[in-house]
């Protein structure tokens, strides 16, 4: 049960940063924790730099910002929001704060204290391997380098980002931005080498015999073919590889039609592309329904308002030839995409149809994992994911950790980064001969997540809208979406209910004022229990 | 329950000013030995200087007080019982201390001529040196940290492992959530404070004590455990300070000419602060509540007064005041007996060390209010801190790692999951406390006498039992809470058992017993110490003082 008899924050000037509980020499004080907060996987600080933001202090907002994450940049603009999903606004009016809207406007305006790198200490003369420069290996490599360890980053690719590079396009990520993240990693001695797969290049075994640990975050694996007759047809191409090709600058020949099959978001990303490299026509065809598709809403949306065509329960069955250089799909309705256990199994009725024609077919339906580059004992059961312990991400073998989608299956870049800061704690536990379990709950796992809310200040405000590019100016480089301005940036952040607060529990407190003492804004005072004073 | 192991070589139980001073030490003599220190709270602030302190009681300066004057002087605050080796120790390297400490950033105010400001704190001899810092700990713990020593927050020392009698690391937990910390070492120097809460304050908050709350006597427990002995644990000490807030001034305002009043304003103290004898008699025939009055002395006599108390260790009784109207040129500081407690540098009251921080038990050290070096404030812990460090860095440099017993890490682990075992509708952890304190207060502390203390037993039993049977303990806090009540249980035993043996009445309102009136130094000037025997039981016997200074110091 809180009490605020003795120790008062004001609730206007506190920005969780949770220093007041760290220093508490009782153990007096404990953190409620936002929702939005709680939500992240990464348990960012959101509710503090939002809070910072509408209070026009920005800087103070980027370096909260940057306590918990070095990507702001990247996440500010490709995060699947949990957080956002928990906002306690909604109840208000309807709609979240734009809290990752409001963290890439602090990575495009405090650029300086975004990207700066951060100081290493004195070397461990420990080094690292980490195989896959993807979100979750970029993770590792940050909290292993501020350790003082020695990292090198290994990927198959010619340049690093892994799918933030290859498997989002660059109207939603700029490359410039894994660019800053990777030059702050390289200022904090990471070394990075390209063109070096694992199972070519190098091996598993050496890498472990050569490195004090090992980290495999190989990503989701390669596409997945849909096994139809036709898909080895001329201008039959995978999703990943059109987007990847974009990136490398090529134009693949798509012509002026296109249909793209898959209900995700890189179906969606690559239906987007073929638009905007000149394709006027462009359909969607997949198994799901509209609202069942994988993707984004926001996306989808986004697809429409660009003129794709979207087509909804529909699986095909075969890639014909049609015409002069162009293809047609057969395809039968969807019946049920998943079976009684909820696992992936596709019924189509026995009605043929036939799909419009189009210069190229892009297949976009998923991963699957590519363990080729790994020794058996790794792999998981029946050829699947790795096994890595779930709470420590360490593999059947002590120096090797695994991290990202190559442990998950594809999942969001959030969560790959999530992954990535667990096993740099496990692997720098490791290296110290330390015990690998302990202690791995958030802050001891004593945040108070379940706590009334207080609405009643709340003033209803539609939530701020991003500007974007007109549809006719939008290419495959650009960014479509820009950055909040000033003032609605600000405005925005003061929709910010503020949920969360440190408060006394325990009623341990001996007033000898530390917390105070240490409180950044002069947020928290001691007023003396009440028996005492 | 996820355990945490880790290996190093000297392993410092409390992260306070002994802990501190210590883990400096050793990595000083020896940068590469791997140092942790065990620290309860977090180890910035943490420990009974949390915003510093006003003064460094003990310092025999040069060419104006020695260590002989310092023994001579405590024997009489001692009346007597004293070892005088640990304290001659101490008074010698007492100003070396000083130095070390300003060379830090400490700051001790100086006269034109370069002099440290003294006051008489004793009954001889001006050794209190005024020191004005309230960081003093987040100097120290700085320093501990930077010389490399690794700081385990949130943990508290439970039971020390041994190996062959020897001391080979101990077992701790995790205060926020109840995992269990063991740590292997080849050293153990306990540095834990004493047994704040004690009795239970006038206030009735369990956490309104004079001393930092946090120490609740785990290394007297933990080292009886181990076979070492514990004395003087019969002197329950309290004193007169701010009623309600308990905060100390006696110090700061007593020695600048403030007065010490009865209800008849009558003077009670005034000028030496050292012997309460006269305040304490004032109480006990119902002349109280004292009063403080500063309000004759000119106007910067009371601003300087008002700015060290308002700055340095207790700087939030400005507010307290504030809140209930004082204005110290208006109205007086009203006064009242504090709650007892157990110390080694307040009162006497620890585990018994000779001039080396040794204690009987082979690799275990123990400074500052842990051990009984008898009032030794903080220049004890700070001086013993760096003894300790010593002797155990020499310690391990010839002794192998220790084995480590499973079965002793089993015993406590059991002991855990069964405190956190019984959740839901039981016997609330604090009111468990706030009903062993208050019979505390009862039956162990002064006015005492057999049937009280023999009472005392009686309860501990019961409630060792209520604890198996009938406590719930919901969270991580409370399993650390139970575990502090445990101790606080033990203590008060320790003390009980020592204060009927010392059959006799001594040292004012610390052991004073109706049955035994009279001082009896025929039969009682000595120690009464308090141990372990081979069955777990506790025995209590007396042990002769050491009153010689070893020729040329201790070395």
């Amino acid at each position: 049960m809180r009490s605020d008899v003795n120790i008062h924050i004001q609730r206007e000037k506190c920005y969780v940063c949770g220093i007041c509980i760290e220093r508490c020499i009782l153990d007096n004080l404990r953190m409620y924790l936002a929702p939005c907060r709680a939500a992240c996987p990464i348990h960012m600080n959101c509710q503090g730099y939002v809070r910072l933001i509408a209070q026009g202090k920005e800087e103070e907002a980027a370096r909260e910002a940057r306590k918990d994450l070095p990507f702001a940049g990247i996440i500010g603009r490709v995060c699947t929001r949990p957080c956002e999903d928990k906002c306690e606004r909604k109840p208000v009016d309807g709609e979240a704060v734009h809290i990752r809207a409001l963290k890439r406007y602090l990575a495009d305006n405090q650029q300086d204290l975004i990207h700066e790198a951060a100081l290493v200490p004195k070397e461990s003369g420990k080094k690292v391997a980490v195989v896959g420069s993807g979100p979750a290996g970029l993770m590792v490599a940050y909290e292993l380098a501020v350790k003082g360890h020695a990292v090198t980053v290994f990927d198959s690719a010619s340049e690093p980002g892994g799918m933030l590079r290859w498997g989002i396009p660059a109207f939603r990520l700029p490359g410039a931005e894994i660019s800053y993240a990777v030059g702050m990693l390289e200022k904090m001695k990471v070394r990075f080498h390209t063109g070096h797969a694992l199972g070519k290049e190098m091996e598993t075994e050496r890498l472990e015999r050569e490195w004090d640990a090992l980290l495999l975050a190989t990503g989701g694996g390669s596409a997945l073919a849909l096994k139809i007759p036709g898909e080895d047809l001329p201008g039959v191409y995978q999703g990943l590889d059109l987007l990847r090709q974009v990136r490398e600058g090529k134009t693949p020949p798509l012509g002026k039609s296109a249909i793209v099959i898959g209900g995700g978001n890189t179906a969606v990303d690559a239906a987007l592309t073929c638009r905007k490299l000149g394709a006027e026509e462009v359909h969607i065809i997949c198994l799901e329904e509209r609202s069942q598709m994988p993707a984004f809403a926001a996306e989808v949306e986004e697809a429409l308002e660009e003129g794709i065509k979207i087509q909804n329960g529909w699986g095909p069955r075969t890639i014909l030839p049609h015409g002069q250089g162009g293809l047609r799909l057969e395809l039968s309705r969807c019946l049920s995409i998943f079976d009684k256990e909820g696992r992936f199994s596709p019924r189509l009725d026995n009605f043929r149809g036939l799909s419009p024609s189009a210069e190229s077919v892009i297949v976009a339906i998923g991963q699957k994992a590519d363990l080729s580059g790994l020794p058996g004992d790794l792999q998981g059961a029946s050829g699947g994911n790795p096994m890595a312990d779930p709470l420590t991400l360490q593999t059947s073998r002590d120096k090797i950790f695994a991290a990202g989608d190559l442990v998950t299956g594809p999942r969001s870049v959030i969560e790959a980064m999530a992954q990535g800061r667990e096993a740099a704690i496990s692997i720098d536990r490791f290296l110290q001969g330390e015990t690998l379990r302990w202690g791995r709950a958030y802050w001891d796992g004593t945040c108070i997540t379940d706590f009334p809310i207080d609405r009643s200040g709340a003033i209803v405000r539609p939530r701020a809208v991003l500007p974007r590019l007109p549809v006719q100016s939008r290419d495959t480089h650009q960014e479509v979406e820009k950055t909040l301005g000033t003032k609605e940036a600000r405005e925005e952040a003061e929709r910010c209910l503020n949920c969360g607060r440190p408060g006394e529990v325990n009623r341990t407190c001996w007033y000898c004022l530390p917390c105070e003492i240490e409180c950044p804004v002069d947020a928290l005072e001691v007023r003396l229990p009440y028996l005492v004073r | 329950m996820e355990v945490r192991e880790l290996k190093a070589d000297i392993l410092i139980i409390g992260g306070g000013s002994g802990g501190c001073l210590a883990a400096h030490r050793a990595l000083e003599i020896n940068p590469n030995l791997k140092v942790v220190i065990f620290e309860k709270g977090d180890i910035k602030y943490s420990g009974s200087i949390a915003r510093g302190m006003d003064a460094l009681n003990i310092v025999a300066i040069p060419n104006f007080t020695t260590p002989e004057l310092y023994v001579e002087s405590s024997n009489l605050q001692c009346a007597g019982v004293l070892d005088a080796p640990p304290s001659y120790e101490m008074a010698r390297r007492s100003f070396d201390l000083l130095k070390k400490l300003e060379g830090w950033g400490v700051y001790f105010p100086q006269d034109e001529k370069g002099n440290y400001r003294t006051l008489q704190y004793h009954p001889i001899g001006n050794f209190l040196t005024a020191m004005e810092e309230p960081d003093l700990k987040v100097i120290i713990a700085r320093k501990a940290e930077e010389k490399g020593s690794l700081v385990v927050n949130r943990t508290m020392g439970l039971r020390l492992l041994l190996d062959d009698g020897r001391a080979a690391g101990a077992v701790g937990i995790q205060v926020r959530t109840g995992d269990l910390v063991v740590w292997p070492r080849r050293a153990v120097i306990l540095a834990s404070g004493g047994t704040a809460r004690f009795g239970l304050p006038n206030s009735g908050y369990l956490y309104g004590t004079f001393d930092y709350p946090g120490n609740t006597g785990d290394g007297y427990v933990m080292g009886f455990q181990a076979g070492a002995s514990l004395t003087g644990m019969e002197y329950t000490r309290r004193v007169n300070l701010i009623k309600d807030v308990n905060i100390p001034l006696l110090a700061i305002t007593i020695t600048r000419g403030g007065r010490m009043m009865d209800i008849f304003d009558e003077v009670v103290m005034e000028w030496n602060c050292h012997d309460q004898t006269q305040a304490n008699q004032a109480v006990a025939a119902g002349k109280g509540p004292l009063r403080i009055r500063v309000s004759h002395l000119p106007e910067e006599v009371i601003r300087e007064i008002e700015s060290i108390l308002f700055s340095t260790e207790r700087p939030v009784q400005e507010r307290f005041f504030k809140r209930r109207g004082v204005d110290f040129r208006q109205r007086d500081i009203e006064l009242w007996p504090t709650e007892n407690q157990l110390c080694g540098g307040h009162g006497m009251s620890g585990l018994v060390v000779n001039e080396k921080a040794e204690t009987a038990v082979p690799g275990l050290y123990a400074a500052g209010d842990v051990a009984c070096v008898s009032k030794g404030h903080l220049t004890g812990a700070f001086v013993f801190g760096e003894i300790a460090a010593e002797q155990a860095t020499r310690f391990i440099a010839y002794r192998s790692s220790p084995r480590i017993d499973a079965a002793q890490i089993g015993s406590v682990r059991e002991k855990i999951a069964r405190r956190g075992s019984r959740k839901g509708a039981g016997v609330d952890v604090r009111d468990l406390e706030f009903k062993v304190r208050r019979l505390i207060n009862d039956y162990v502390i002064s006015p005492k006498n057999a049937y009280k203390l023999n009472r005392w037993l009686e309860w501990a039993e019961r409630f060792e039992r209520e604890i198996e049977e009938e406590v719930s303990v919901s969270n991580g806090h409370g399993l650390s809470k139970v575990m502090e009540v445990e101790h606080i249980i033990q203590c008060a035993t320790f003390s009980a058992r020592a204060a009927l043996e010392r059959k006799e009445s001594r040292w004012g309102n610390a052991h004073q017993r109706t049955d035994f009136p009279q001082k009896d130094d025929q039969n009682w000037l000595c120690h009464v110490d308090v141990r372990r025997g081979k069955y777990g039981e506790m025995i209590v016997s007396r042990r002769p003082l050491v009153r010689e200074i070893p020729p040329g110091g201790a070395r």
